[in-house]
């Protein structure tokens, strides 16, 4: 392919050029998450829905966001049960107009994992809604065949709780996910560095999501970019078909030709 | 509950936060004297979702709860 093909990650029908997600919490500045989402050269952002701040009526998030740039993904964060969630999907829809939702059920406040049974149950009324539904899940396969068959537009595993910043902790368990799924995975939540990013791709994962890493550098917009170069490195890297381990060693240099080989 | 306050004002909740509002004030013009965008909002009263064609006709009763939301930055 010689990195030339054209290699669209597609949700539900919506073709992206990018393969990272970015969300959009914790920046120091709305200017400086702008020029971090364009360092990135993501096209999908995540947002969430919060009461307005009665006295500083004017901060509104899409003012900042180019949206013929960028397509707005609402979260249901906050959400403890499936009403929660579906609440939150219904007003974020009403709201900015967008039928995408990315769902969370995160009832524990420790390590903000997501609950599976109400994650599900959201997931099936809000597809009847005719919402597309990204759900955020713990990295369980059986959770994600199930999601996927509840009509889910991708499946979100994690790879660590969400802001910690320690990896792909999940490794083996989202590489199942990745080999059983028809819909993109995307990594998401507990990746702090690009090369966790990168790992995740070269595993085969569609797409992956980052913030934490992103706002809480000390410069927000170059770890952007590298987080850019390691998803396209990964994504690289997976379709060139990466050669296998090997448990002894194996010379790259010819095992012939030594000055001190003797004429046979 | 006293939802009535004195000269007729009426209080009600917007955000958890009780407030005293004239009556028969829209939830358009309500918005519209806190400086609220339509644009990019949704409101909730007493639960219910209500859809932006509504603002305008909808007057604000005493005692309802005013759930007024947008998007901000998120993960």
């Amino acid at each position: 392919m010689e990195g030339t093909k054209p290699d669209k990650l597609v949700i539900a029908g919506v073709e992206f050029s990018s393969r990272l997600l970015m969300g959009t919490g914790k920046f120091a500045s709305p200017e400086i998450m702008a020029r971090a989402l364009e360092a990135s050269g993501t096209e999908l952002v995540t947002a969430a829905l919060r009461r307005v701040d009665l006295n500083d009526p004017q901060d509104n998030l899409l003012r900042a966001i180019d949206r013929r740039r960028y397509r707005l993904l609402p979260n249901t964060s906050g959400a403890r049960d499936a009403e929660e969630a579906v609440r939150l999907a219904r007003l974020a829809r009403a709201a900015s107009g967008i039928a995408w939702v990315k769902l969370e059920v995160t009832p524990e406040p420790t390590h903000l994992l997501p609950d599976p049974i109400e994650t599900l149950r959201a997931a099936e009324v809000l597809v009847r809604e005719g919402f597309v539904v990204l759900p955020y899940i713990n990295a369980d396969p059986l959770l994600a065949r199930r999601l996927e068959e509840a009509g889910c537009a991708t499946v979100m595993p994690l790879a660590a709780p969400i802001g910690t910043g320690r990896g792909l902790k999940t490794r083996d368990q989202i590489g199942i996910i990745i080999e059983q799924s028809r819909v993109p995975v995307v990594v998401d939540a507990g990746l702090g560095l690009p090369s966790h990013a990168a790992e995740s791709m070269e595993l085969g994962a569609a797409a992956v999501l980052v913030n934490t890493a992103v706002a809480a550098a000390e410069d927000p917009v170059t770890m952007a970019r590298a987080f850019r170069l390691a998803v396209e490195a990964g994504r690289l890297a997976f379709l060139s078909g990466p050669m296998g381990e090997s448990p002894r060693a194996q010379a790259s240099s010819p095992l012939t030709g030594f000055l001190w080989e003797e004429p046979k | 509950m006293a939802a009535m306050s004195r000269a007729g004002e009426i209080i009600i909740f917007i955000n958890g936060k009780k407030q005293t509002i004239e009556p028969g004030l829209s939830l358009a013009r309500l918005l519209e004297q806190l400086q609220i965008a339509c644009q990019g909002t949704a409101v909730e009263i007493d639960g219910r979702l209500l859809a932006a064609g509504e603002f305008e006709s909808h007057i604000l009763q005493p005692g309802q709860k005013i759930e007024i939301v947008r998007l901000v930055g998120g993960g």
